[in-house]
């Protein structure tokens, strides 16, 4: 496999490419089964993302291993790993980096760039919610462009870069919850649930005995970030029938409400799908095109994932819930009917069967 | 070959594109036969009620109009939406590989291919490094999208309601036909059940005429024994028509059908049409078989036997056909009823169901705001108007012309709404008239044994009614 791994993408067959994928994701997924109990799906949705090229959220009530599953990925990548406990008084410069006075070699002193925990492969953003808008502008402004500015400079986050944020559902007091501007930034929105009784009692064994699972690095430290971007590369390469790109678009138009602001007037699309009166009702805003990126780009991994060279419809909506459950406002009604986004979703995908 | 780009592609694509022209051919021609079994359903059910409208309904009359004006424009409008339904259905080459892809289960690999086919990728760069791969899983999966299994070769269940509909317009068709001649209206209720009674043996006589028009000898083509050449015998006098001589009956196929059926059959023809109860003479044996006439002669003998106004006459002569008409069809019913009837006897007493009949026509003729013909009809137009026993629907011209002898071409016509009367026995007594008294009609010009036959003459006046009358009229005398 570590032969297969370092040779060349482009001197592979196709075969050999789409196998060396599958490979890489299974191994990179049972080394992390290897510390976290349970959470397969979550694993998967996590490992989705990273292959997309997306930020996963987090949302969980603590004490679930969300730091865990984080941690055991950087290390089962090989990557370079960071975490940043957001707080009320962190700064953006805290995240970022600062500038600050350092002497030279020379003897004189200047102004010296002190990169912050975010020039990382794997950053962990724990309860992201806790911290001002501010400083969730500065990590989210890196998460989008891969880069960051301080002081007027420029500095470019070494690819691959991911970024994984947590959300503590609970004690609410003295949070910020994120915009959601901020929120479409995040590819998957991803819930951990709590885990069963077996899971429990798999973890208290595991994580007391003398000895503790350690975890196989899959890739090469030197050539991990390179071979990571090749896989995401060869996503992009999937193959997408112009049928799967009007599903897809279908599904985000669905998720707009009726009578939603901005629409556009002229819009002659031929495959559409009626509006949801639970759509009409209870959303306030639907998906962005941002949605339709994710829902092709995850479709894909799953693709690949399945040994296909092309997107299949049971794709799009494998990744339909993460995608849009985040990506859907809801309105004072949806809070006080207690409307769940994915039960939306599911009607969407429902409607969605007759254009398959 | 193996230097031009896209050769491979091409030898590899060459079974999967000529699956899917298959596929696209199979899926366009259950599409086309469906939506033309649909119009035709259609069209067929349109067609049943106009039939039926045509019959009920005056075709002059703007409500025919009303009705048939909306049906063709809905039948227009059902081809033009089928077209475009059928242009949407009309499967291209992706749209046949999606559903391939649905039937079997394969995850739309072929419909990727067929999109990269349609977009011209054999031949060029490469749209993506996993081409040849989704070339390669697609051809490995041949044997998943057989196109017996994907488009597996059926008639649309669309053809049911398109067979329903074609039998129930046959069916539709044919019972003016199957119907019986004295009824005006083959759909009326009592003429359906009439039809649902008799229908094996109407069909058998129908099936029998229309295989007796089948000209057996050219010279008889067009000629009738209702109207007879100009060598017919002349009239003996105005009431009597003398009917053509049996040998020319012998001729008439229709006749020698008739003939053909079993006694018991003819018998029953019989009684349904006369309502007479005729015992088997033992002459009959003995005398030579006369061919009975046709149910459809003899109906026409008995509309012409009936009394008419005068001024349904259009012609006036000595050779109007009037009440001799029933001697003919008595005498040619057989040796046992012409020595019932009498010299002066009109014709058979008529039985309680010819008289019901008559009663419910008249009925229902003169009940307030039923169909009446606005304008007088022309004689042999329309088969309500036709010649005695032409039938519903039935070429009036079809025993040949009706034209009278000696009198140049002049047609007359038989009216429907003179068809009561009084009749009597062979024996020349009065008979009982059983029934309400039919209306009063004009009897100008009827003969003498005719006039005798009048109701009013032969009721019996209640002595207290004569003597109520004429104490009335010896007061006015006394005044």
């Amino acid at each position: 496999m570590s032969e297969t791994l370092s040779q060349p993408a482009s001197e592979v067959p196709a075969a050999g490419l789409v196998v060396e994928f599958q490979e890489t994701f299974r191994r990179i997924q049972s080394e992390v089964a290897r510390i976290v109990v349970g959470h397969d799906e979550l694993v998967e949705n996590i490992l989705i993302t990273f292959f997309a090229g997306g930020h996963v959220l987090i949302e969980g009530v603590p004490g679930t291993g969300k730091t865990l599953i984080v941690r055991s990925l950087a290390e089962a990548l090989n990557l370079s790993f960071s975490r940043i406990q957001f707080t009320v008084d962190l700064m953006p410069a805290d995240v970022t980096g600062t500038r600050m006075v350092m002497d030279s070699e020379d003897g004189r002193r200047e102004f010296t760039f002190v990169p912050g925990p975010i020039f990382s492969h794997v950053l962990l953003a724990d309860e992201i919610n806790r911290s001002t808008p501010k400083t969730q502008a500065a990590l989210l402004e890196a998460m989008a462009e891969l880069q960051v500015t301080v002081a007027g400079t420029t500095h470019r986050l070494a690819p691959p870069f991911f970024v994984l944020a947590t959300l503590n559902p609970i004690e609410m007091e003295g949070t910020y919850p994120l915009p959601e501007a901020q929120l479409d930034r995040f590819f998957f929105k991803v819930r951990l649930r709590y885990p069963t009784h077996q899971e429990v009692q798999r973890i208290i064994s595991a994580t007391t005995a003398t000895e503790l699972p350690e975890i196989q690095p899959v890739f090469a430290q030197d050539a991990a970030a390179e071979k990571i971007m090749a896989l995401r590369h060869l996503v992009r390469e999937v193959i997408v029938a112009p049928h799967i790109e009007e599903y897809i678009a279908a599904l985000i138009h669905a998720t707009i409400p009726a009578e939603a602001n901005y629409m556009s007037p002229e819009d002659k699309a031929t495959v559409t799908l009626p509006k949801d009166d639970k759509i009409n009702r209870y959303v306030s805003f639907g998906s962005s095109p941002r949605g339709g990126q994710t829902l092709m780009l995850g479709a894909k991994v799953v693709a690949l994932l399945n040994g296909r060279a092309n997107v299949s419809y049971d794709d799009v909506n494998r990744v339909a819930g993460p995608t849009l459950n985040h990506r859907l406002v809801l309105n004072f009604a949806a809070e006080a009917d207690n409307v769940d986004p994915n039960s939306l979703i599911e009607r969407i995908l429902k409607s969605a069967r007759k254009l398959q | 070959m193996a230097g031009v780009p896209g050769t491979q592609e091409r030898l590899a694509l060459a079974d999967i594109e000529d699956r899917l022209r298959r596929l696209r051919g199979r899926f366009n021609r259950y599409t086309f036969q469906h939506r033309v079994y649909m119009f035709g359903t259609a069209l067929a059910l349109v067609a049943n009620v106009l039939i039926v409208c045509a019959y009920k309904i005056d075709l002059a009359s703007s409500v025919f109009a009303w009705i048939s004006w909306p049906l063709g424009l809905g039948l227009l409008g059902l081809l033009v939406l089928s077209l475009r339904l059928g242009i949407r259905e009309w499967a291209n080459t992706v749209l046949a590989a999606r559903r391939a892809d649905q039937h079997a289960g394969l995850q739309e690999r072929v419909s990727t291919l067929a999109a990269q086919l349609q977009d011209g990728a054999v031949g060029r760069e490469p749209p993506s490094r996993l081409w040849p791969h989704l070339l390669a899983d697609t051809t490995a999966r041949l044997s998943e999208w057989e196109i017996p299994k994907v488009a597996p070769g059926r008639i649309p269940w669309t053809i049911l309601p398109l067979l329903a509909a074609l039998g129930v317009l046959s069916l539709t068709a044919l019972i003016p036909s199957l119907s019986s001649s004295q009824q005006d209206d083959p759909f009326s209720l009592v003429s359906m059940q009439y039809l649902a009674r008799n229908l094996p043996e109407r069909m058998t006589k129908l099936l029998d005429e229309k295989m007796s028009l089948l000209p057996p000898a050219s010279e008889n083509w067009g000629k009738s024994g209702m109207f007879p050449p100009q060598d017919t015998p002349a009239t003996t006098n105005d009431q009597e028509v003398i009917p053509s001589t049996a040998s020319d009956d012998t001729t008439n196929p229709a006749l020698q059908t008739l003939a053909s059926l079993s006694e018991e059959l003819q018998q029953s023809i019989r009684d349904t049409l006369h309502g007479l109860s005729i015992p088997p003479s033992p002459e009959r044996s003995d005398a030579p078989p006369t061919p009975p006439l046709p149910e459809r002669e003899i109906d026409g003998l008995r509309l012409a036997n009936t009394p008419k106004d005068e001024a349904d006459f259009s012609v006036q002569g000595t050779d109007r056909p009037r009440g001799g008409r029933t001697r003919e069809a008595t005498r040619t019913d057989g040796p046992a009823m012409a020595g019932q009837a009498g010299p002066g006897a009109q014709a058979p007493a008529r039985g309680s169901g010819l008289r019901q009949l008559s009663q419910a026509r008249l009925g229902r003729k003169n009940a307030p705001g039923s169909f009446q013909p606005q304008t007088p009809p022309m004689p042999g137009s329309g088969g309500s108007t036709g010649g005695a026993g032409a039938g519903s629907g039935t070429d009036s011209n079809l025993f040949g012309k009706r034209t009278i002898p000696g009198n140049d071409g002049q047609t007359f016509q038989l009216s429907l709404d003179s068809t009561y009367e009084l009749t009597r026995g062979g024996d020349g007594e009065p008979v009982k008239y059983e029934g309400e008294l039919p209306p009063s009609k004009s009897r100008r010009k009827l003969s003498q044994q005719q006039s005798l036959d009048d109701a009013i003459r032969k009721a019996k006046i209640p002595p207290e009614y004569e003597a109520i009358v004429k104490h009335l009229f010896s007061r006015g005398e006394s005044r």
